[in-house]
């Protein structure tokens, strides 16, 4: 029976190449989140009932001394800490269980005071952040980083860059009024502003030019084999005039990098979300679970720190999805925590209630709409 | 519910587990004959399934509003229409999806809770998962096997191990028969008959690994199925899900594991098939 060996080979290939990265990928992004939720509230004083990895009914788990049931859960797309006190997984406060002895009372969750559970939700995505520092961080003192000077080498003939009037030999100062030092940052101005005028200062014959350029799209591959839209102005460094070379860091050095980077993604994926808004980005840029899960599994043939730099980007992107003020989500509690500490009383239960509603019915349709993407959409 | 030795009953045991044997028998050959027809017989068998799974899934909470329990009852049936006619997998998919969603919808409105609109699910998604991993070809036949062969050799091997061996329990709060031994020794039976078949089928190399490391996820899915079944049993104060089965109690309590195991090797299926070419008639999606 050759047909069964066949696909079963076939199932292999697929388990173990593109859904076992894809798990380990999202395993660590989700643990670290929660991790962050767990140690905060535990230094907080708060108890905590339930650590899952994942959503649905248990796999394996095990109780602590603590009284804490660490699980896997079956369905892998996510993962939640459950606080004393919680009916819920969502530490709504409007759910949560009014019939607790006085021992419990104590370390329940929605019995502290607001910064307590403030600082106990930031966390989470708060450490997606610093995981991708770590990840950049170590990245930068093993392997340096590749700069080149930020020159103008050729134009591109009929490009943004050619109508705006920028000429070979000049030099980038700053785009926006943001000073660039390599070509990559300028790259990194350019590329997520596609149809902006630009502000761009040269430095010409050692004279300062300014000069406005609107980016357009292009479409590239990325080093994983996604096509990829970015805005470009038309213009080519060369070895000569960019020097390119690389550069090495100490631990120091390394992490003001790693953090630097960090920022800049931030920077970048809040850019990117306002445009999305606005209808001036292409939503098949937006990828959903099935997009990251091809994507891991060619980061795994290409070697482990590519998978390792996936989970980097993966982990800064699931911080701020989690921050955005929708209720359900990390950003909607530190949203009604923040009006609790201005009007010093909680927000009322009833529009609570009708936000966590709207909220649930956002998030579930942003989940349907990346899944869509995915699955159909492009 | 096999691996629930003697404490379930404790005064005739024997003859009890001669009850089981014999009507797990029967339903054992009654199975393998739809199974080895397949097609539309075995369609029909997989709805039939779901429909009786239901049954005894909207019986577990009767207090429910009757129009609510009504609805879903045809949102179901009408669900399982495009797959007893063996239209292709994303349609019937896409039929339980809304019959779901407005079960869902309505209870939002009669204040009847989602048990209902989780029940068309849990009932429906496995059958449509056997179903199509069955399909009409060969491939479909030995892959079927090889799930019966896992669930069913988990159920046996855990209660017999169990029941000899005994030792902590694996999960006293929601199904107090169960041990770490038997749930471990379940695993390993599993891994053995789901090779075993497969071996006998003429698998062999890398093949043969992978489907001994699957074996294992679905058996340990399975025995989370079981104790998913059990902890909703009994949230709701039951023992059994219903007294269909002579010495098994009801249906649910009898394809609890199934239902998990079917829906993970059908998601890996669908999946994998998505994301590449698939060999020729495996699934249709």
């Amino acid at each position: 029976m050759a047909e069964i060996t066949a696909s079963l080979l076939w199932l292999m290939n697929f388990m173990l190449g593109t859904i076992l990265p894809f798990l380990f990928v999202l395993t660590i992004v989700v643990f670290v989140h929660e991790m962050g939720h767990y140690l905060v509230g535990r230094w907080c004083g708060i108890g905590v009932r339930a650590f899952s990895i994942g959503f649905g009914p248990e796999l394996f788990g095990f109780n602590d001394r603590k009284g804490t049931r660490w699980k896997l859960s079956a369905i892998p797309l996510g993962g939640y800490v459950k606080f004393a006190g919680d009916m819920s997984v969502t530490s709504r406060p409007d759910a949560a269980d009014d019939n607790l002895s006085d021992e419990e009372r104590k370390v329940a969750f929605h019995t502290q005071p607001v910064w307590k559970r403030a600082a106990t939700v930031f966390a989470g995505p708060l450490f997606n952040f610093l995981l991708t520092i770590a990840v950049f961080t170590v990245m930068f003192s093993m392997f340096g980083k590749f700069i080149s000077e930020p020159m103008v080498a050729e134009v591109r003939p009929d490009s943004p860059a050619a109508e705006a009037g920028i000429q070979p030999g000049d030099r980038f100062f700053a785009v926006e009024g943001t000073r660039v030092e390599t070509f990559s940052d300028v790259q990194r101005l350019v590329s997520g502003r596609a149809g902006d005028p630009l502000r761009i200062t040269l430095v010409r014959d050692g004279e300062e030019v300014e000069v406005t350029a609107t980016p357009e799209i292009v479409e590239q591959k990325d080093a994983l084999g996604n096509t990829i839209k970015i805005g470009v102005i038309g213009v080519v460094n060369n070895e000569e005039l960019g020097q390119f070379r690389r550069v090495e860091f100490g631990p120091v050095d390394a992490l003001k990098e790693g953090v630097a980077e960090t920022g800049f993604i931030m920077l970048r994926t809040g850019q990117f979300m306002k445009r999305l808004v606005m209808g001036r980005e292409d939503r098949c840029q937006l990828g959903g679970p099935v997009k990251i899960a091809d994507m891991a599994g060619k980061a795994a043939t290409l070697g482990f720190e590519w998978l390792v730099q996936l989970v980097a980007l993966l982990s800064v992107g699931i911080g701020i999805l989690n921050l955005l003020p929708i209720p359900p989500l990390d950003g909607g509690h530190l949203m009604f925590y923040g009006l609790e500490a201005v009007m010093r009383r909680p927000v009322s239960e009833q529009v609570m209630e009708q936000f966590y509603r709207v909220g649930m019915l956002v998030v579930l349709a942003f989940m349907g709409f990346v899944f869509w993407n995915d699955l159909f959409g492009c | 519910m096999s691996n629930e030795p003697a404490a379930a009953s404790p005064v005739k045991p024997r003859s009890d587990l001669r009850l089981r044997v014999l009507s797990a028998l029967v339903m054992a050959v009654i199975v393998l004959f739809a199974t080895f027809l397949g097609g539309p017989v075995y369609r029909l068998f997989a709805a039939a399934l779901a429909l009786l799974v239901f049954h005894e899934w909207s019986a577990m909470k009767p207090t429910l509003p009757r129009d609510n329990r009504l609805l879903a009852w045809g949102a179901l049936v009408a669900a399982l229409v495009p797959l007893v006619l063996g239209m292709p997998d994303w349609v019937v998919l896409i039929a339980i999806a809304l019959a779901s969603l407005l079960a869902g919808l309505h209870a939002l409105g009669s204040n009847a809770g989602l048990w209902n609109a989780f029940g068309i699910a849990y009932a429906a998604l496995p059958a449509l998962a056997i179903a199509a991993l069955r399909g009409d070809t060969m491939n479909g036949l030995i892959i079927v096997l090889y799930l019966y062969a896992v669930v069913w050799a988990t159920d046996i091997v855990a209660y017999f191990v169990g029941r000899a061996l005994g030792g902590p329990k694996l999960a006293p709060s929601i199904s107090p028969g169960k041990t770490w031994s038997g749930a471990a020794g379940g695993t390993v039976g599993a891994c053995a008959a789901g090779v075993g078949l497969l071996m006998v089928m003429g698998v062999s190399g890398a093949a043969l690994i992978f489907a001994a490391l699957l074996a294992l996820a679905l058996s340990v899915v399975s025995q989370a199925g079981d104790l998913f079944e059990s902890a909703l049993k009994r949230r709701n104060g039951m023992k059994d899900s219903g007294s269909l089965i002579p010495g098994h109690g009801g249906v649910m309590d009898r394809v609890d594991g199934l239902v998990a195991a079917a829906l993970l090797l059908y998601a890996a299926f669908a999946l994998a098939s998505m994301a590449g070419t698939l060999p020729a008639g495996l699934l249709a999606l």
